[in-house]
């Protein structure tokens, strides 16, 4: 079997485990569930594409893949996930082994489909959701990036443009002799089907988009979606936006700005609804400051009453909380247009639009991430949390949502669904990431549900080349090894994810995957320890959203992490000294400890809203920047003339003639030893002493390409040793320099349970950890 | 009969003593000589009875119309200076009675009602009627009833009080009456222009400014639905208030107007302040709010545009107001709504919505729907089937915005029913006025001219802001009941967020008391906010002598006035009873008086062949009431309601003269008019010139009118042309028989056939005549003191000579005939009876 590493190049897969358990007490042996990272539209050199509609199976609709066993002068092939034997389509008759269709070539075990439509989709629409109660220098800003935004967009791409103070206005494009604007109140939440009354466009939604575009007058397209592309209407939203001003609405001293966020969102979401036929639309909210009005509301109007904390929440007395998470919520939900389960009496039952919310805040507080949460998370929409519209962070995020691939698209995809097919007993129990469940029935389908689970079909509003979904399997294991024989020896999964294409085309990237069983490969070998962890982060960010406290998820974590080790660790028993781990799993409980201490689990020092944040990127994010989330890189550049080196997340690594770099994903650390900043401070002359220079320029340098392909932005922050913003790098130092002194503090909140946490300490060193770690597991094989 | 006057005294105050202008506190006292003891005593001539035999006088005399009511005489000394100006004329306040009786049941005994008409303004502008102002703030009244000093006090007490010739309280005289502490000089008090004049207006201090004086705000709520878009009634109204914008009263600058344009939705507008820079200009921005059940106010501002900062945007957005609507196809009409986002947008400043509606309102509250004119109309549940309101929102609306200060004006013009009952109601209690354009159409030129016209005249009117109107009495004079547009916000404070200038008031006044004392007097007072932005109070003060007999009574009734009462106690029973009762009160009352005066004033009488006797100065009233019986407010037989209900108001809210001639339509003969009419009348001015000398020249008066000759057929000959005047219309009138020099002269057709008939205008002909007759028909048009502008309608009688004229034609023109001779009150039209013959009936009935 291939290397993890490649594979995750060609399929975009890594699993936890590799190979499947096959008895009940292999499934409670690998102690977590299994699964898997998958990154559909993972971009890869040579994917084959196809230009044709992929040949599916009778019975289960699995795609032929190069898994399937042609049978060449029967002309038939027999389905790798359901063992149906299908009959090859008549154009296939001709093929041999020397001629296969590029699905049957090895190489295309994720393959890509350009599907044959007879109809064109119509063009992408998007909606930008302005926040007007800002400063006329931020408005300014914002209004400039929103126009340099506008030639980004993919060829025919329709333009709209909601914005808000104390009520919402959406703007009515077409006019050339005034601005014209609806305006909505914002204390109340209208039905969908009422604001498209209000808006004139009852029945738009249901009206393919070139309809209306031949008969201009009352629908939607033509007045509130313009082809930005076109010199005319680009003209016009240009006009739009640079008229756009500061609200104007007073509000007594004492108290916010009035912000119907809430009521804005509806209303856009209800414009996209009724748009036109089959409308994929991405909806952009940039919001200056929390909605105090109307449904949504996150704070109060009045100062006096602070914006809620972790604490309030944890107290329950966030007392708008739970109202405004269901409202966004339920926003969220209705753009997968999942009309099955429509229960949401706001939505409008007859539109088949899809659409997704990016939320750029520029606000030094909170906005209100936190209650709009799902927004982002269900729809595949980003989140972007800055201080100001100024910032560069915030710009180039938002440029960045329109970066292009090799031939011009933006590679922000719309209108995703993706199915995961199974084999005979493999079932799937759900997918955590930014899918919202298609509640799908199927026999495939796992009773214990992982996130979004009880269906084998999710819909992707949004989807990106780097978005990365986990999804969970439950493997129906026998009862004891005798009874191995009754099991499987492999595997098969079929991921098929069909979405729209920037340039117009609807494609379906299908990946095929076999694996073995413990049947017939050792559990112990298959595993993937950087896989498991990160797959422990979503499952820990995942528990955390469904409302679990804290603490027990540090114990689950830590029994988890002690039951892994006591199965697959080397130890005699009671002797904590002889505790060993395999290089396949060695690094798994130093993840564990910086998992513990990272910001997934240690929330008292951030706001609801940064909590939101990480919580969404990372549940969209690739193996490799989840685990500098969870573990941060750290770099030692020396003037000495050597090449930086990697060194440990340790305090013992700070060194005072050296310039660190530390890599903490959403932030970035240039950090200056005494020593360093004063050789830089002296301005020594370059000839004289190039290796500070050179030490200095390097880390930038790195530095740079850190954040250039990174999104969104990270913080840049640097620093000298001892400054108040040094306590970026120290807070995420293994504190190695308690070791000595602090162990008995440590000790005192263990106690020897498994069901309780291993430390309880926040500050003990990953070596008083790994000490605890290694005595429990010890006492546990008992 | 004319060289002997009607009513056979002098008509004037008596003349008085001319007084010294120099005056000390060591002088004699000021003016009257007469204490109210005093004049007690003194007999001073009443007017005498007159009495007239109402058959013999047929047709009726009708150039009484004309005359000034009876004179009020009042004593010498009554006034401080004996200037005919020291008692209100007649124009701005009258009572019906210029003699009133001591007590109640010689009122009751009379039979004739005991009120007052106040009309404050005169004219639409303040250019055209000036009014002597007191600038000086400092303002006198008295301590107990608060009635304002006036010319009819006297001073007591060597001239350091002054007793009040209301309550007759003595007050002190202010200091500054008679020295000036800016100055630091003696002043003559006589020089006071409140001494002087019984109309005058105060400059107010702050205290009688409830807050800052208020922007003059104009709210435009303009219908922009289908059928206004279709009928041409938007790009009319838009263009004319785009024309009109320099007519609105802006002298402080301060003057704000916004826009609503309403179909099911209503669209706000923002208009941005104008901006030299055109990088930094900021676009007019329309705002559509849907939500009709709870409206909002779309932006923080800009909505009311300042008209001389924001002039440029405003004329842009007119200028392109109709394009934003031109292609509507939407039907709805959401008015109250409107009404109440509009109200909402300028209630905290007040205002004036002018409301232009061409549809029936039909969305969100106040909908209305069309009532059943057939199953109703002419039949005995017509007022309360179709005259009272069909929803209460427009009343319980109006009254809110009376207290908001904000009036409601309404310009309807619509080619199908409008429901004005109901409507009406909107300008009724916040003190607007409606306007009514049946089957209007801008594909009619004179449709145009006329609404062009009545919106600019109605912005140009230089009305005052968050008015006032309490009328005070003297002892045992109660203010009872009060007629107009306006809302009774307490039992005798009259409120009106703005006021208007062309409507009159009339107050019902109740005698509580035995009066001892020989005068009463009566006080007006209109505390307000002019348009420019100063807080003002017009005061009106009325003496009026008392009577104990009723001859003295009846030979000072002011028949004019009387018809205005009885005109408003009618539409209030056509309103809350039915048209038949109304008639019915009209008929009876007159009865009464009849039966008052032949039982109590005419000496032997003579049973059945007795003469139909009155008074001389009432012998109009008999006419006036038959012929209000005639008039399309009371008129039998169906009537479309909408006008039945225009009418209905406009009787209740016109000053005199207009409502006489509603009731009483003028006729001119003009195919024999002297030579001198149509012509201006040649008058002499004389002035100084630059060298000091006296130069008499010759100038233009005002165009010479024919004298009207009455309302009947029987005066018009088949060979004449005549133009009626209806007070809302101009018919003239060309007989079949006319001779064809005639047409030619007038019309440009040898033909009455190829005339073009029915709403036109004359053409402008190069002939004598031609000129005089459109100089007649201007003259009568034009007026400073109205809004309305009537429109002319081209008839002609039957003729034997129209060859070569297809039949059609002349079968057309039967209803607008029906329509012109309707106005010949004198004859049987409406379903009535001749005025002859129902003198005769009266007359029976009196003898029976
Ligand atoms: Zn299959
Ligand atoms: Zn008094």
């Amino acid at each position: 079997m291939a290397d993890i590493y490649e594979i995750e190049e060609i399929d975009g897969v890594r699993f936890n485990w590799n190979s499947f358990p096959v008895t009940k007490i292999e499934s409670e042996n690998i102690s977590m569930p299994l699964g898997c990272l998958y990154t559909p539209l993972n971009e890869r050199d040579y994917l084959p594409v196809a230009q044709y509609d992929p040949v599916l199976c009778r019975q289960c609709h699995a795609a032929l893949n190069p898994y399937a066993m042609i049978d060449l002068t029967a002309k038939v092939w027999s389905c790798p996930v359901c063992s149906s034997r299908n009959t090859l389509p008549i154009n296939y008759t001709e093929i041999s082994t020397e001629n296969l269709p590029l699905e049957l070539n090895p190489q295309s075990s994720t393959i890509e489909y350009i599907l044959s439509r007879a109809q064109p989709h119509p063009p992408p629409a998007y909606i930008y959701v302005v926040d007007l109660c800002q400063e006329q220098s931020e408005l300014d800003s914002m209004k400039e990036t929103l126009i340099a935004s506008l030639p980004l967009h993919p060829p025919g791409a329709l333009i709209g443009l909601v914005t808000f103070d104390s009520v919402v206005n959406v703007h009515d494009l077409s006019t050339r002799t005034c601005l014209k604007k609806y305006v909505f109140n914002g204390t109340k939440e209208y039905t969908s089907i009422e604001i498209q009354r209000q808006l004139g466009i009852e029945k738009s939604g249901t009206i393919p988009w070139a309809k209306q575009l031949q008969n201009p007058g009352y629908n939607a397209v033509t007045r509130f979606f313009l082809p930005v592309a076109e010199k005319d209407a680009e003209f016009q939203i240009v006009r739009a936006i640079e008229r756009l001003e500061v609200s104007k609405w007073t509000y007594p001293q004492g108290q916010r700005p009035t912000r119907v966020t809430g009521a804005a969102l509806s209303v856009a979401t209800s414009l996209a609804e009724g748009s036109y036929a089959d409308c994929a639309c991405k909806i952009t909210l940039f919001s200056a400051g929390p909605c105090t009005l109307g449904p949504g509301t996150i704070v109060g109007p009045e100062l006096k009453e602070p914006i809620r904390s972790h604490n309030d929440m944890d107290k329950g007395t966030a007392s708008h909380y739970k109202k405004s998470y269901q409202f966004y919520n339920r926003l969220a939900v209705k753009g997968s247009n999942n009309r099955k389960d429509l229960k949401d009496k706001f939505a409008d039952p007859s539109s088949s639009t899809t659409y997704s919310v990016d939320i750029f805040a520029g606000c030094y507080d909170q906005v209100g991430i936190y209650e709009m949460r799902s927004l982002a998370n269900l729809t595949g929409g980003v989140l972007v949390v800055t201080d100001s519209f100024q910032t560069s962070i915030l710009k180039n995020s938002f440029f960045a949502c329109f970066n292009k691939d090799e031939e011009g698209y933006p590679m922000t995809y719309s209108d995703g669904i993706l199915d995961v097919l199974t084999s005979n007993r493999l079932k799937v129990a759900g997918v955590i990431g930014h899918a919202v469940s298609m509640k799908q029935n199927g026999n495939n389908i796992s009773d214990t549900p992982i996130g979004e689970g009880l269906t084998n079909k999710w819909r992707l509003c949004s989807l990106t080349p780097k978005n990365t979904y986990a999804i969970f399997f439950d493997m129906m294991t026998v009862g004891t090894s005798d009874q191995r024989s009754s099991s499987v020896n492999e595997v098969c999964i079929q991921f098929t994810t069909t979405y729209r294409h920037t340039n117009g085309q609807m494609r379906t990237r299908v990946t095929t995957l076999k694996r073995g069983t413990s049947n017939t490969v050792p559990l112990a070998n298959s595993f993937d320890q950087e896989a498991a962890a990160v797959l422990y982060a979503r499952l820990i960010v995942n528990k955390i959203e469904n409302g679990n406290e804290y603490s027990d998820l540090l114990r689950w974590i830590d029994k988890s992490l002690v039951k892994l080790c006591t199965v697959f660790g080397d130890y005699s028993k009671n002797d904590a000294g002889t505790f060993r781990l395999s290089t396949k799993f060695s690094l798994l409980p130093q993840f564990i400890y910086h998992l513990r201490r990272s910001q997934f689990l240690q929330v008292f020092n951030c706001s609801p809203d940064e909590t939101a944040f990480y919580h969404h990127t990372i549940l969209r994010t690739d193996i490799r920047d989840s685990l500098v989330m969870i573990q941060p890189t750290l770099t030692q550049f020396s003037a000495d003339g050597s090449e930086p080196v990697p060194v440990l997340l340790d305090s013992a690594s700070l060194k005072q003639d050296c310039v660190l770099l530390l890599d903490a994903f959403f932030f970035i650390v240039i950090y200056y030893g005494s020593v360093a900043a004063a050789w830089r401070d002296a301005n020594y002359p370059r000839e004289e002493f190039p290796g500070v220079y050179a030490m200095i320029e390097k880390a930038q340098e790195e530095a740079a390409s850190l954040i250039s392909d990174r999104f969104p932005l990270p913080k840049y922050v640097t620093t000298d040793e001892g400054k108040s913003q040094a306590r970026f790098l120290y807070s995420k130092l293994n504190p190695s320099e308690n070791d000595t002194e602090t162990t008995g503090s440590a000790l005192a909140g263990y106690t020897a349970s498994a069901h309780e946490a291993i430390v309880q300490s926040d500050d003990v060193s990953l070596n008083t950890f790994f000490t605890h770690l290694s005595r429990l597991v010890v006492q546990n094989s008992s | 009969t004319q060289a002997a006057g009607p009513y056979g005294v002098p008509a004037a105050v008596a003349p008085q003593q001319q007084q010294s202008a120099q005056l000390g506190y060591a002088g004699p006292p000021y003016g009257n000589a007469y204490d109210q003891q005093q004049l007690q005593q003194a007999a001073f001539p009443f007017n005498q009875l007159y009495t007239a035999d109402l058959l013999k006088e047929l047709p009726p005399p009708i150039s009484d119309l004309e005359l000034p009511p009876p004179p009020i005489v009042l004593p010498q000394g009554a006034s401080l200076t004996g200037k005919p100006e020291s008692n209100a004329s007649p124009e701005y306040f009258r009572c019906t009675l210029n003699v009133i009786p001591n007590n109640n049941s010689l009122l009751k005994k009379s039979k004739l009602p005991l009120a007052v008409v106040v009309n404050p303004y005169q004219c639409l502008r303040d250019e055209d009627e000036p009014v002597p102002v007191v600038e000086d703030t400092l303002i006198s009244r008295c301590r107990r009833c608060r009635s304002y000093i006036n010319p009819l006090i006297t001073f007591v007490d060597r001239n350091t009080k002054w007793r009040c010739n209301l309550c007759n309280l003595t007050n002190d005289v202010p200091s500054g009456f008679d020295f000036d502490k800016d100055t630091q000089q003696r002043v003559d008090r006589m020089a006071r222009v409140e001494l002087n004049y019984s109309v005058v207006e105060f400059v107010a201090p702050k205290e009688y400014m409830v807050r800052l004086p208020q922007p003059l705000v104009y709210l435009f709520v303009l219908d922009v639905s289908t059928h206004a878009i279709q009928n041409g009634y938007l790009a009319t109204v838009a263009r004319t208030i785009l024309d009109s914008l320099d007519q609105i009263p802006n002298k402080d600058g301060r003057a704000r107007v916004g826009f609503i344009g309403v179909d099911s939705s209503l669209h706000f507008f923002t208009i941005p302040q104008d901006s030299e820079d055109e990088n930094d200009a900021q676009e007019t921005s329309m705002l559509v709010v849907s939500d009709l059940d709870d409206v909002i106010v779309p932006a923080a501002e800009n909505l009311l545009a300042p008209l001389q900062q924001s002039r440029q945007n405003i004329e842009n957005l007119l200028n392109n107001f109709h394009s934003y609507f031109e292609n509507n196809v939407n039907p709805n009409f959401a008015l109250g709504p409107a009404l109440k986002a509009g109200h909402r947008l300028i209630n905290n400043i007040g205002g004036k919505m002018i409301v232009f509606t061409s549809t029936l309102p039909n969305k969100g509250i106040g909908a209305l729907s069309i009532r059943d004119e057939e199953a109703h109309s002419g039949k005995a549940k017509e007022s309360s089937a179709l005259l009272s309101p069909n929803d209460s929102f427009y009343k319980s609306f109006a009254v809110e915005c009376n207290k908001s200060q904000v009036t409601v004006d309404m310009f309807l013009a619509s080619s199908s029913y409008q429901d004005v009952a109901t409507l009406s109601n909107l300008p009724r209690y916040t003190a607007g006025q409606t306007h009514f354009y049946p089957a209007w159409t801008a594909a009619r030129e004179e449709d145009i001219t006329k609404l062009s016209k009545e919106i600019s005249n109605h912005l140009s009117m230089n009305i005052n802001l968050e008015a006032v109107l309490r009328v005070r009495g003297s002892a045992g004079l109660r203010m009872n009941a009060f007629y107009g547009n306006f809302f009774n916000r307490s039992s005798d404070l009259c409120s009106f967020p703005t006021f208007p200038r062309d409507q009159s008031y009339l107050i019902e006044i109740s005698i509580d008391e035995h009066i001892t004392k020989p005068l009463a007097a009566f006080q007006a007072a209109v505390l307000h906010t002019t348009s420019f932005g100063e807080r003002r109070i017009r005061v009106m003060t009325l003496e009026v002598p008392i009577g104990k007999e009723l001859n003295q009574i009846y030979a000072s009734a002011d028949q004019l006035a009387i018809t205005n009462y009885f005109t408003h106690k009618a539409v209030e029973k056509a309103l809350s009873s039915s048209l038949i009762d109304a008639r019915e009160y009209l008929n009876r009352s007159l009865l009464d008086i009849f039966q008052v005066f032949k039982k109590e004033l005419v000496a032997g009488n003579l049973g059945s062949s007795s003469p139909l006797q009155l008074c001389n100065n009432l012998k109009m009233l008999p006419l006036l009431l038959h012929s209000l019986t005639k008039y399309i407010a009371f008129r039998p037989g169906k009537v479309p309601s909408d006008h039945r209900a225009y009418a209905l108001n406009l009787l209740a809210s016109s000053p005199i003269q207009r409502l006489i001639k509603f009731i009483y339509p003028t006729i001119y003969s003009l195919h024999d008019m002297a030579d001198e009419c149509g012509l201006p009348e040649e008058l002499e001015e004389t002035y100084v010139n630059e060298a000091g000398e006296e130069v008499t020249e010759p100038i233009d008066g005002d165009i010479v009118l024919p004298e009207p000759i009455n309302d009947t057929s029987t005066l018009l000959a088949p060979y004449g042309l005549y133009l009626i005047d209806s007070g809302t219309d101009l018919f003239l009138y060309v007989g079949g028989e006319s001779v064809p020099q005639l047409l030619l002269d007038v019309f440009g057709v040898d033909n009455p056939g190829y005339i073009k008939y029915g709403k036109s205008e004359l053409p402008e002909l190069n002939n004598e005549f031609n000129e005089r007759l459109r100089n007649v028909i201007n003259r009568v048009r034009e007026g400073k003191d109205r809004i309305t502008y009537q429109n002319l309608q081209i008839v002609t009688g039957q003729s034997k000579q129209r060859t070569g004229v297809p039949d059609r034609i002349q079968d057309d023109l039967t209803p607008l005939r029906l329509w012109c001779f309707s106005h010949l009150v004198e004859d049987r039209v409406g379903g009535g009876t001749a005025y002859r013959e129902y003198l005769n009936q009266i007359r029976e009935k009196l003898s029976s």
